[in-house]
This record gives C-alpha cells, sequence and structure tokens, in this order.
C-alpha cells in the first residue's frame, strides 16, 4: 500500500471528524492545559510508548508469519512487507518524537496518529492476514485438490471404471461443484483486500466482514472436498 | 458501543465460532506443522501443474493405481496443511481486531 497515501488520507479523516463536531479535542493545538483528561505529559507519552511498543511486537509477529508463510505469491508478500515493515519504520520514528513534545498538546496530537495514521490492529495486520488465508487458499489447498480431483477423474475412468458407480460420481460432482465455488469466491479477493487503506476503513469500519465471510465460507468448502476426495478414494481401496 | 468496539466484539465472536465449530486444526485426519513449508512433490514441478494418471506410466495396472492412491493421498494431506494455515491465518486477523485500536 501507498504509505504516503495512507498518511494522507488519515490527516483528511482526522480532519473532517473535526470539522463535523465529532471529537473536537480539547487538548487542540494552542492548548496551554498542563492536562488533558486528567493526564500529564508524562502520563501521555508513558501511554504513547505502551501504544507503540504494543503495536511493533505485533507487526513484527506479523511479519515472521509473512516470511513463513509458504502459499503467498511473490507479489502478495512484497506488498504485505512493504506496508508492514512501513509501519513499523513510521512508528519507530514516532516514538522518539513524542518523548521530545514539549507540550501536552503536541504530544496528544502525535498520540492520535499512532492510532489513525496506521490502524495496525483493525486494518493492517488482518490485511497481511486475510490476504495470505486467501493465497493459502488458492495456492496450496486448491492446487492440491484440483490434483487429487485429476488424479481421482483419472483411475475412475481407467483402471477402477468399475468403481465409478453413482454414489462415487456424486462425491465426485460435489468435490468439483466446491471446488468451483471457492475458485470463483477467491478470485482476485488478496487484491481487493490488499487495496484498502485506513481511509476506507474509517469510513466503513466493516470492510474486512465481507472478505473475511468469504474465507470461512471457503474453508468450509475445502473442508467438504477433502472429505469427498477421502471418501471416494476409501472406495477405491 | 463505538463502532471500532463493535467491530472488536465481531470478531471476538468469529474466533469462538471458529474454535468451537469443528473447524479447528483437529478435525482434520493428518496435521503436518502449519508453519514448515510444503513439500513439493516430484510428480508436480510448480504449484498448479499436474500430471494427469493418465500420462503416468504404469497407472493402469494395480501398482499404478496404488502410487496414484498414494499421490491422492500426499495430495489431501498437503491440502491440510494448508487450510490450517487459513485457519491460523483468519484466527490472527480476528485477535488484532479484538485490539482496541483507537485513540
Amino acid at each position: 500500500m501507498n504509505r504516503s497515501v495512507r498518511f494522507a488520507l488519515a490527516g483528511v479523516a482526522v480532519a473532517a471528524c473535526a470539522s463535523v463536531g465529532l471529537a473536537t479535542p480539547v487538548w487542540a493545538a494552542g492548548s496551554t492545559s498542563s492536562t488533558i483528561g486528567g493526564r500529564t505529559l508524562s502520563e501521555v507519552k508513558a501511554n504513547a510508548a505502551a501504544a507503540i511498543s504494543l503495536r511493533l511486537s505485533a507487526l513484527d509477529t506479523a511479519i515472521s508469519a509473512v516470511n513463513s508463510n509458504s502459499w503467498l505469491t511473490a507479489g502478495d508478500k512484497s506488498t504485505l512487507l512493504n506496508t508492514l515493515d512501513g509501519d513499523q519504520s513510521g512508528l519507530t520514528a514516532l516514538a522518539p518524537k513524542i518523548q521530545a513534545d514539549a507540550t501536552i498538546a503536541v504530544a496528544r496530537s502525535d498520540s492520535q496518529s499512532i492510532y489513525l495514521t496506521y490502524r495496525v490492529f483493525t486494518l493492517a495486520i488482518p490485511q497481511a492476514r486475510l490476504s495470505a488465508a486467501t493465497d493459502d487458499i488458492t495456492g496450496g489447498v486448491l492446487v492440491r485438490l484440483n490434483d487429487a480431483k485429476s488424479r481421482l477423474t483419472a483411475l475412475l475412468s481407467g483402471s477402477d471404471s468399475g468403481k465409478d458407480t453413482p454414489a462415487v460420481q456424486a462425491l465426485m460432482s460435489d468435490l468439483a461443484n466446491r471446488i468451483q465455488s471457492v475458485t470463483t469466491a477467491t478470485s482476485g479477493l488478496s487484491t481487493s483486500i490488499l487495496a484498502l487503506t485506513p481511509s476506507e476503513y474509517d469510513a466503513n469500519y466493516t470492510v474486512l466482514a465481507s472478505p473475511r465471510e468469504t474465507l470461512l465460507n471457503s474453508r468450509s468448502n475445502l473442508i467438504g472436498a477433502r472429505t469427498d476426495i477421502e471418501t471416494v478414494v476409501g472406495d477405491l481401496k | 458501543m463505538t463502532p471500532g468496539r463493535v467491530l472488536a466484539a465481531g470478531a471476538s465472536a468469529l474466533f469462538a465460532v471458529l474454535l468451537v465449530s469443528g473447524c479447528g486444526p483437529t478435525s482434520h485426519t493428518a496435521q503436518p506443522s502449519v508453519t514448515s513449508a510444503p513439500s513439493q512433490s516430484s510428480r508436480t514441478t510448480t504449484a498448479g501443474t499436474v500430471t494427469s494418471a493418465s500420462e503416468n506410466a504404469g497407472a493402469g495396472s494395480a501398482q499404478g493405481q496404488s502410487s496414484e492412491i498414494a499421490a491422492i493421498e500426499q495430495d489431501v494431506s498437503q491440502a491440510n496443511s494448508a487450510n490450517s494455515q487459513v485457519l491460523t491465518d483468519l484466527s490472527a486477523a480476528a485477535a488484532a481486531q479484538a485490539q482496541n485500536d483507537s485513540p
């Protein structure tokens, strides 16, 4: 994801909230209060440090998962690592800036960007994992099940043609339907997930719900497909 | 409840459903490590390249049939491994979304 776009859009989102009076902060720039929401400057800094640390740790885990995922396409892996690494770099640079902020208003304003600019938990990491799940299916599960289906089809039309009973035919038909359904459902899904931006998330907090539902349904279909294969194999033995 | 919290609650509920619905790794018959790389069968050169049974020498013999069955079972095992990774990734996404991500 283009990081500059994400930053710019996050800024627009903040401005939009302020313009409609949804979250006019008492700690707006220019405030001379020594506390905001009952918190001192040192407490704001401590909270920011903790929030950044939590996100850096989560990003570390997500990056490791992406790197060790053998089914991710090279393109998706590159895109995901670019996003996650960019978030890590941005948050790492933000941490000392907040600690050096001289006023509570500036510190609190900078702290906002920990959340609004990166959306680490609600978008970046879910994006990475949902995209990975899609590639797990398209590059892993579907390839193997299609291979198994081809082999079964060949056996049933060849050496095991005598075992191609109506029951077996029904299982093979169900297998083909499940594979086709998942193939259709996951086509282009990873690309659409990776294209989401923080601003799109801010405009629609359920933006990832549909892809997640698709993946859950696909996984269920794939388990059914596997069962079909195992049943037919049992009949052929 | 803020929209973010509604989403987080939904994600938590989803995770719970995943765990109790029998869709978890324990529903599989064979579970290779989800972090291990899928072994590439000698019968496939790249993902998606399939050597059909009809092209496989000896497929019409008893030995050929046995070999094909073994290959199919290997496919199922590898599919299980990948499908377990799907669950791992979906669960990780849900867990992340359950975190507070609002100022």
